[in-house]
């Protein structure tokens, strides 16, 4: 890796469209919703975990919606990253996905898009929340 | 480069693999991003995925850049490797890919 980088990535300014930060462990699900919500005019920042997303939001990576599995591998899995989000950017809506809708009854933090899904639902359930958010900015 | 020209890039840092990803993009390339040769390798046997050029840091972790390029040959010989090992080298070979790339849909962002 390089992590000697001092690479940060570009400013919001630069880009119109709303820009949607995807965690999910599975490659294929992971680039299949990554290119779906590009193709509903997004921007999309792929991870493969909470570390890795966390590691970008801490690095000011700034984005407009989390659309986040829950069970991952790693430090900690989606509800923790959803957690530490709410503390840190409480101003970033997410969504979290699982196929375990327990999670929807017991956390309350997120919007929860039960798995399995279908890409358009999906991309819905984003533009949906991010028009919500809108609506809510005062 | 046809106008569906993919690239695959391979890169565990995501800062940097999204940055190159966000650029090739521009350049009007389709774009999939593994985090590891394992995720390469996945996305390398999905036959939708359709890539045609692997851009990958050599020192990928869980198998090298090395590694992987030998498994491409072997598996998915139609596929051009590109290894890099500085972010210097990748941002120049990315550069290489873009001049060499399909028409951007968009106007490139300063």
């Amino acid at each position: 890796m390089w992590s000697e980088l001092n690479m940060v990535p570009q400013s919001r300014t630069q880009v119109d469209e709303p820009r949607v930060l995807v965690i999910e462990d599975e490659v294929l699900i992971r680039i299949a919703i990554a290119e779906h919500l590009r193709a509903a005019g997004l921007s999309v920042i792929e991870t493969v975990n909470a570390d890795e997303a966390w590691s970008y939001l801490k690095s000011g990576g700034q984005v407009d919606l989390i659309f986040s599995d829950i069970a991952m591998p790693g430090t900690m899995d989606g509800l923790a990253l959803a957690k530490r989000v709410k503390e840190k950017f409480p101003e970033i809506p997410i969504v979290l996905t699982s196929g375990n809708a327990q999670y929807a009854l017991d956390n309350l933090i997120a919007r929860f898009l039960p798995k399995p899904y279908s890409f358009d639902d999906a991309v819905k359930f984003v533009l949906a929340t991010l028009e919500l958010d809108q609506f809510n900015t005062p | 480069m046809d106008d569906d020209a993919c690239v695959l890039i391979v890169e565990a840092d995501v800062l940097v693999r999204s940055a190159l990803a966000n650029y090739l993009r521009d350049c009007g390339y389709r774009v999939l991003e593994a985090a590891d040769g394992s995720e390469a390798r996945e996305i390398l046997l999905e036959p939708a995925a359709a890539v045609d050029v692997v851009l990958a840091n050599v020192k990928a972790p869980k198998d090298s850049g090395f590694l992987l390029a030998v498994w491409v040959r072997a598996n998915c010989p139609h596929v051009e490797v590109e290894l890099v090992g500085s972010v210097e080298t990748a941002t120049h070979k990315a550069s290489e890919i873009c001049a060499d790339g399909p028409e951007p849909s968009t106007p490139l962002r300063s």
